[in-house]
């Protein structure tokens, strides 16, 4: 998780929605300063620990969720694909995290004494009775054989999206209407849905869920849903464009601000289900940022086609400002540290990049280029047929033969999705590999990234973020020639000739990572169409463009 | 229910059955009843499926009375939003022709259906294919229509009827990508043994892989510029026989975005593109796209254009895909076998069709009248109102609305018409 904070014991993780205020409160709660706030918390804890002894008549429900919690957590895993966890460590960590969640809410009645019921009792005891509702609710559902997991599953599934936003909002309970789709993705995660069946059911689902969304979105879902739109800067390209298009189309309705109601009504749909059919990039977010900052500012008395007109043309700054010539400019910086003799490594393919090497080419400059591919997107393939077409010398080589290729390497480029506040850097799965080695080497690591893909949030480890792709793609060995010790599900097992397994899913569960996290002691400098920075200069950066926008 | 995205549906109803003209005589073939319903009306439900809520159908201007009181929704369930368009009888029109008159009312695709397509098939897959590849022209495929209608006993003909060679067509997929139509020939097209492939086909499809089993279903999902080029050409008149092959044939072309400022002269490199400007189908694709199209292109690490320059010559701007239907039914009532074939498998389909809870649908409706000792074979089905004698049988198939049928007769694979009478 990202930058939750090690609070004490699993069950007060600020993740965790219920949780969360139910912890926070005792301590935020000011009045009486620290002793009433410490009584509290122990309270809590006093709490927690008789309830766990009034667990044994614990509803069979209850222990049901909690049972089904760690399947759900690992299947949400796959069905989120936001910010979700490892699933190995979230498990244990979920399963801690639900126990208390539920014992404390348990209490049937006052818990300790009853003299003086403070708020956080209060609402543990609301908590409870509204435990006991659902668990009865849940009950009554299991028995009609449906998805009594739903209410389950969502505080397990609101807790991993919450994961990045530790303030813990108000009512859970009104997740079932707000939050449909979580809850309808996971309505089938009990069930223990491998990765294949969620990746099938999204392809169904991906139409279904798009009512009422512009056409050019939904162009837009499916050209990322099948990766035909890939790479930081030509996806956020082609959502501001369409954005752009739909913004176009929109007429602020009666009694309504556009500033309030463009953002409600247009926006956040289309940006819902961009992220469902594949999680927003960093650069797409920033972008969505920037955006809904200018929608805000727009004045309530301007009239429909000014605003929409202003709109419009922040998208195309922002466009021009930070993308394409911010892309120029970082290729500038870089050139100058491309002398005649070099030896280029290159890691799949990146558009900046390839503008670097480009213009570094077209200036004159002599040297040559080694591809690095990495599997199972190839997408070297296209980095190399780029540079074929430049006319630049180039070799590919596949990763595992990475070092071989560091023997000749003078230099190493690598090109970014984004910038964490730390100085680390997300990136295709593999460049973290490429750094490590070349730093080891003592082959300076350039990374290029424009300023505006720099996040302040921090990622810890690579697999914190579950962004990936179709597992079934990391085997390909032909159509028919499957071995079947990679089945990884029924479908599988059935069409492949000769499988004994009869239909099982038998097979190791694969995981296709997208994206890594560099560190940033393994690059060297960081190009960036501000000049040439440490990596540690991130922080820096980026309060200096909170300032630039709080200036104007 | 779902999202057809402002395509609008067109339903192609003026044809005049020319491959079974001894049905077509008083009623038009759209309306020739398959099951329980005109024929037309399947179309209109699968569309309805999809989410359409508003339909063109196009019709000839005589008939188009007939369409529209066939059509009310008190004797025919349709919830969609109908609206009829007459071609005028005298001119020998084709589908084309048929386009160019709704061509204002396209917004962004065109989604043509025939009036003899039975399937079950879900026209969304098909809009998908359509919206993942950007594709200009996409159109659905079959092998399943051959399949259904293979051994069939046409009725009034003596032999059995070989399978029309004329139908068929040679379709190109893509090797790495199946659903990247080509090669597109039909064979009445193809003047000798010999088909040749110019080597610029070659360069960009190296692996491709032809085929004549597969159907085209007759449904199309085309771009509005490609319904602009047809209204500006006048020539074209079929959309299966003429335009979907160009379109296919187009996607070799490439466009030059900067050529179109200049005065081009006969040296320009292809020999048909400019003179006067005239334009070819791939300066109207250039003309839609947004001017950022080819920057995210350009960008995009999957796309062939990666790295490209800003006005270097892009060569995928016409795109042609393939939507198959390999399983449920599909069939295209267009011959007489087909005809019968799809109207004795109706009562076995009613319940992919039409949802339980749309019209109680019996095989038998209530108020037929059936004397003692008649059978009525489960996979039967008879219209409203049909009075049967005793010691009938009635096997696999389908008798229309006011039947009598008298006493001891024996009906077996058989399509009975409206208001027939079979006397002992």
């Amino acid at each position: 998780m990202s930058a939750s904070p090690a609070g004490g014991g699993g069950g007060k993780q600020t993740g965790s929605k219920g949780k969360g205020k139910h912890a926070k409160s005792p301590r935020m709660s000011s009045g009486g300063g620290a002793p009433s706030t410490v009584k509290k918390d122990e309270s809590n804890s006093v709490a927690a620990k008789e309830s766990s002894l009034n667990n044994q008549p614990a509803t069979s429900a209850n222990s049901q969720q909690n049972l089904q919690h760690p399947a759900c957590a690992a299947s949400c895993e796959g069905a989120q694909g936001g910010s979700n966890t490892d699933p190995s460590k979230d498990q244990s960590k979920q399963a801690k995290a639900k126990k208390p969640k539920a014992e404390p809410v348990k209490k049937p009645e006052g818990g300790e004494g009853g003299e003086q019921k403070s708020k956080a009792q209060l609402k543990a005891e609301r908590r409870a009775l509204q435990e006991a509702q659902r668990a009865a609710k849940e009950a009554k559902k299991k028995e009609a054989g449906g998805g009594g997991n739903e209410t389950a599953a969502p505080p397990a599934v609101k807790k991993e999206t919450t994961a990045e936003k530790p303030k813990a909002k108000a009512q859970p309970t009104s997740q079932p209407a707000k939050k449909v789709k979580p809850k309808e993705m996971i309505k089938d995660a009990p069930k223990g849905e491998t990765e294949e069946e969620m990746w099938a059911r999204k392809e169904k689902e991906i139409l279904a869920k798009s009512l009422k969304i512009d056409n050019n979105i939904l162009n837009l879902g499916f050209q990322y849903f099948y990766h035909r739109v890939v790479g930081a800067n030509a996806r956020c390209i082609a959502m501001l464009a369409e954005l752009r298009e739909v913004i176009g189309k929109y007429k602020t309705p009666p009694e309504k601000e556009l500033c309030r109601d463009l953002e409600k009504s247009l926006l956040a749909p289309c940006i819902t289900y961009i992220n469902y059919c594949r999680p927003l990039s960093t650069s797409m977010g920033n972008a969505i940022k920037y955006l809904k900052y200018h929608i805000n500012r727009i004045p309530s008395d301007m009239d429909d086609r000014t605003a929409i007109g202003q709109l419009q043309d922040v998208i195309d700054t922002f466009i021009q400002e930070n993308i394409l010539k911010a892309s120029e400019a970082v290729a500038l910086y870089a050139n100058s540290k491309i002398v005649d003799g070099d030896v280029i490594l290159v890691y799949a393919a990146s558009s900046l990049i390839c503008q670097v090497l480009k213009t570094a080419h077209v200036k004159g400059k002599k040297f040559r280029v080694i591809v690095v591919e990495g599997r199972p997107r190839t997408e070297g393939k296209s980095m190399l047929r780029f540079l074929v077409r430049c006319g630049i010398p180039c070799s590919y080589i596949y990763i595992g033969s990475a070092t071989h290729a560091m023997g000749e390497a003078t230099k190493v480029f690598l090109g970014a999705a984004a910038m964490f506040s730390i100085g680390d850097m997300h990136s295709r799965t593999g460049n973290s590999m490429i750094a490590a080695l070349a730093q080891a080497y003592n082959i300076p690591v350039l990374a290029c990234c424009e300023t505006y893909k720099f996040t302040d949030k921090v990622q810890l480890h690579l697999a914190d973020s579950n962004l990936h792709a179709r597992g079934r793609d990391l085997i390909d060995p032909g159509p028919h020639n499957r071995p079947s010790v990679l089945l990884t599900s029924p479908e599988d097992a059935k069409s492949s000739e000769g499988s004994g397994s009869g239909g099982t899913a038998s097979g190791p569960n694969l995981l296709n990572l997208m994206y890594d996290v560099t560190k940033s002691r393994h690059i060297t400098m960081l190009v960036t169409e501000l000049g040439m920075l440490p990596c540690t200069s991130v922080p820096v950066v980026l309060r200096r463009q909170e300032d630039l926008v709080a200036e104007v | 229910m779902t999202n057809p995205g402002d395509s609008t549906a067109v339903i192609m109803a003026a044809g005049m059955g020319s491959r079974m003209t001894d049905l077509n005589t008083e009623c038009p073939k759209a309306l020739l009843p398959v099951g329980r319903y005109p024929m037309i009306y399947y179309p209109i439900r699968t569309l309805e499926k999809s989410g359409f809520a508003e339909i063109i159908i196009i019709t000839r201007q005589s008939c188009q009375a007939q369409f529209a009181s066939a059509l009310t929704p008190g004797m025919v369930p349709v919830k969609a939003k109908l609206e009829f368009l007459g071609i005028s009888d005298q001119e020998d029109a084709g589908t084309a022709d048929s386009l160019r008159l709704i061509a204002d009312k396209v917004k962004t695709n065109a989604l043509v259906v025939s009036c003899d397509l039975i399937t079950d098939g879900d026209l969304l897959d098909l809009m998908s294919v359509h919206r993942k590849n950007d594709s200009s022209l996409t159109v659905m495929l079959s092998q399943l229509p051959t399949a259904i209608t293979a051994d069939t006993v046409v009725p009034g003909f003596k032999a059995k009827q070989k399978n029309n060679l004329g139908e068929k067509i040679s379709i190109g997929f893509e090797y790495s990508n199946v659903e990247h139509v080509v090669y597109w020939k039909a064979q009445v097209d193809m003047e000798d043994e010999l088909v040749a492939f110019s080597k610029k086909f070659l360069n960009r499809f190296p692996c491709a892989r032809i085929q004549s089993s597969w159907t085209d279903c007759h449904v199309y999902l085309i771009r509005d510029f490609i319904i602009k080029y047809l209204k500006d050409k006048g020539e074209l008149s079929s959309l299966q026989g003429e335009l979907v092959p160009l379109v296919v044939k187009k996607q070799m072309s490439t466009f030059h975005p900067a050529k179109l400022q200049e005065e081009a002269g006969m040296d320009s490199p292809n020999g048909d593109l400019k003179l006067d400007k005239k334009k070819d189908l791939v300066d109207y694709a250039g003309e839609t796209c947004n001017k950022l199209s080819h920057t995210i292109k350009s960008l995009s690490l999957t796309s062939p254009n990666f790295g490209s320059n800003e006005d270097a010559a892009q060569k995928d701007l016409i795109r042609c895909y393939a939507y198959r239907q390999t399983s449920g039914f599909c069939v295209r009532t267009n011959t007489i076998a087909a005809y019968a074939e799809a109207s004795k498998q109706m009562p076995r389909l009613t319940s992919q069709f039409f949802l339980p809870k749309q019209t109680a649908f019996q095989n038998v409706p209530e108020n037929t009248i059936i004397k003692p000792k008649s059978q009525v074979g489960a996979d039967s089905m008879l219209g409203e109102n049909v009075e049967i004698g005793e010691k009938v049988s009635i096997k696999k198939s389908v008798l229309g609305k006011f039947c009598r049928v008298g006493d001891g007769v024996k009906i077996t694979n058989s399509v009975i018409m409206d208001d027939v009478s079979i006397s002992q």
